[in-house]
């Protein structure tokens, strides 16, 4: 109502108002607002009394900018740690990458520091898990894997890495223990569909982890990912768990096979020197045999010879002694029965044969 | 005056909060009024633009899309799950807001397109020549660049580009697997026997051959045993002989003497008659 009214020439005409724009007043209307949060009731007045309140008002205000500034200032101080890298953003573009130390940098939000470890040694584990407990974990489908002779192996492996440039880290990848961990995967299917299962368990691990380290460097270099590969160590290398009974039974066939042999060779070193023992004894016996043979038959015939030298003296008499000497001893010995010529035509000889014959005994007919 | 310039400040810091923008070295950004898409800006820095308009901001940096495993049909019909993962790059964040819209849209429909490629190509080889590679063993790798440039050339339309596609996994299936197993098992088995014959076998070799040693020996020292024997009884003859020729007949009678001393004696019947000789002085003294 009040427009209408001509007396109040003081109060405006809204409408008039908002046809002619007046910064001086727009800002004073805000100060008006926005001064009663600052100062005490001064700045409400529009005119007169503003000085006061408006002189501590705003001399706090000064206050509260400068201290802020400078805080604001302040926060522009950053360390690098001496294991850290860390690149500066001027509205989010590179601007400098810096090493360890104290650094000045343009407080947010016109300049940011991103800082990130360069020496610290990350590690993926592959294949299995190390959990908190210390125990590990295997992850079947991340371990088992085709060779080139279309078997499976159970591969276990680490990989460590470290950030090498850490603007490349930030800038170009995202997700970078992600990134090794698939790289790695990658290479090692790669390596391994390139050799056949008995050179994977034996002989070529070594060469098996340089290849797999030199290719995953290689495609995190074409990432330009910034990651640097310090170790790939294969941990464990073996055929899987359903198979491994029948691997293991190849190293014990393997080991049998030796000790037949080793058998059988033993047993031979044992029979052929005791069957020469044998021979060596056989020979001796004959020999033996021979010599003795030889020397009876030396001593009989020299006996011999020196009796007939004797009996060559008179052999007659020597003749008759020798024999009645022998037939003494031979017929003290035995049974004689002596029957007469003339007798025995009127006796029925009757011999009992069988009958227990007694030595010395006349034991009569 | 001071709290003139301070509003004038906040005013000032006001309004570049609404026009005022930070493309950061990972990021692009696309412009839109009103929902639709006036300029792209891929200068990382401070941009501006007008109030009443949005940022959307993309990514800028090589991504990583991994989706789930894949089964393959190869050329001698096995099967084979692939899994791979796709790293990619928005080029023009236009044609991907056009397409889907953001990163994720886009992303599922590259990974469509990479899928159809692995399947295409992965489909004219063979399992054994995917596993291992081939004649060359390089053709892993080459299946992965003609992958890669294939896919790339499919998604130019989505405003991305495919940098690399790679095989992480590529498996058999469960029951594939188990017939892997069993045929290790059985090639497995099968060495170990081998080994053991081959044990057995020369063991066999060892021990026969022993004893055929054995017994020439023996044999060898038998024929010489023998031998001597032989002459060792020859030589006592000879002996014997030299003494006996000299006088054949006193040799009869003293072999004979013996002969009776030693077999007739205490069990023997003698029966005789007085005419011996023995008893020739038995009767008579002369």
């Amino acid at each position: 109502m009040s427009w209408n009214n001509p007396k109040n020439n003081n109060n405006k005409d809204p409408w008039k108002r908002r046809q002619q724009p007046d910064l001086d007043e727009i800002v004073r209307r805000l100060q008006e607002r926005f001064g009663s949060l600052f100062g005490g009731g001064g700045a409400q007045k529009q005119n007169g009394d503003d000085n006061d309140g408006g002189k501590t008002s705003s001399f706090l205000i000064t206050l509260l900018l400068i201290i802020g500034s400078a805080i604001w200032g302040l926060s522009g101080f950053y360390m690098v740690a001496a294991d850290e890298q860390a690149v500066v953003l001027r509205f989010g573009q590179h601007i400098d990458t810096t090493k360890p130390g104290w650094g000045y940098h343009l407080p947010y939000p016109i300049e940011t520091v991103e800082k990130l470890p360069v020496t610290r040694i990350q590690r993926v584990e592959v294949g299995f898990n190390t959990l908190s407990d210390g125990r590990i974990r295997k992850v079947d489908q991340e371990s088992l894997m085709l060779t080139k002779d279309e078997n499976i192996v159970d591969i276990s492996f680490i990989v460590q890495y470290k950030i090498k440039n850490v603007a490349q880290y930030l800038f170009n990848i995202d997700r970078g223990m992600k990134t090794v961990r698939d790289v790695a995967e990658s290479a090692i299917r790669e390596e391994i569909g390139r050799t056949i299962i008995d050179d994977v368990l034996t002989t070529k691990k070594a060469e098996v982890e340089i290849a797999v380290e030199v290719l995953i460097q290689d495609i995190l270099d074409s990432y330009e990912s910034g990651i640097a590969i310090t170790t790939v160590k294969l941990q464990d290398v073996q055929p899987p768990e359903r198979v491994i009974r029948e691997f293991k039974d190849v190293a014990s066939a393997r080991e049998d096979r030796e000790r037949a042999k080793n058998e059988a060779q033993a047993y031979a070193n044992d029979i052929i020197p005791k069957s020469r023992g044998e021979a060596r004894k056989r020979v001796l016996d004959a020999e033996a045999y021979q010599a003795e043979v030889v020397e009876r038959a030396k001593g009989e015939a020299a006996r011999f010879v020196a009796v007939l030298n004797a009996y060559r003296e008179n052999p007659d008499l020597t003749r008759k002694r020798l024999y009645l000497e022998t037939m003494e001893e031979v017929m003290s010995k035995s049974e004689k029965v002596i029957i007469d010529g003339q007798v025995a035509g009127s006796v029925l000889p009757y011999l009992p044969l069988g009958r227990q014959i007694n030595s010395n005994n006349a034991g009569g007919n | 005056m001071t709290n003139k310039l301070l509003f004038i400040g906040a005013i000032i810091a006001f309004l570049l909060s609404l026009t005022a923008f930070v493309v950061d070295e990972r990021q692009q950004a696309m412009v839109l009024k009103f929902g639709k898409p006036q300029k792209v800006i891929q200068d990382t820095g401070l941009h501006f633009k007008l109030p009443w308009e949005n940022v959307k901001l993309f990514d800028s940096r090589l991504l990583v899309s991994d989706s789930a495993p894949n089964e393959v049909i190869t050329k001698d019909k096995k099967s084979i799950i692939v899994d791979n993962y796709t790293r990619w790059r928005i080029l023009d964040p236009l044609l991907v807001y056009q397409n889907a819209r953001d990163e994720d849209g886009i992303a599922m429909r590259m990974e469509d397109v990479v899928r159809g490629k692995v399947r295409e190509l992965l489909g004219q080889h063979t399992l054994a020549e995917i596993v291992s590679g081939g004649e060359q063993e390089n053709l892993r790798v080459k299946l992965m660049q003609s992958i890669q440039k294939r896919a790339n050339e499919a998604v130019k339309e989505f405003g991305i580009e495919v940098v690399d596609v790679r095989i992480k996994r590529a498996e058999l299936p469960q029951e594939n697997s188990e017939a892997v197993f069993q045929r290790m098992k059985a090639e497995r088995q099968r060495k170990a026997k081998e080994y053991r014959s081959e044990g057995e076998e020369v063991a066999r070799a060892i021990r026969a051959e022993a004893d055929k040693e054995r017994k020439t020996l023996v044999a060898e020292a038998d024929k010489k045993a023998e031998i001597i024997h032989g002459s060792a009884d020859a030589e006592a003859i000879t002996i014997y002989l030299s003494a006996h020729t000299q006088d054949p007949e006193f040799y009869a009678f003293m072999r004979s003497l013996e002969a009776y001393r030693k077999s007739v004696g205490d069990n023997t019947r003698i029966i005789m008659s007085p005419d011996s000789e023995f008893f020739s002085f038995f009767n008579q003294s002369k």
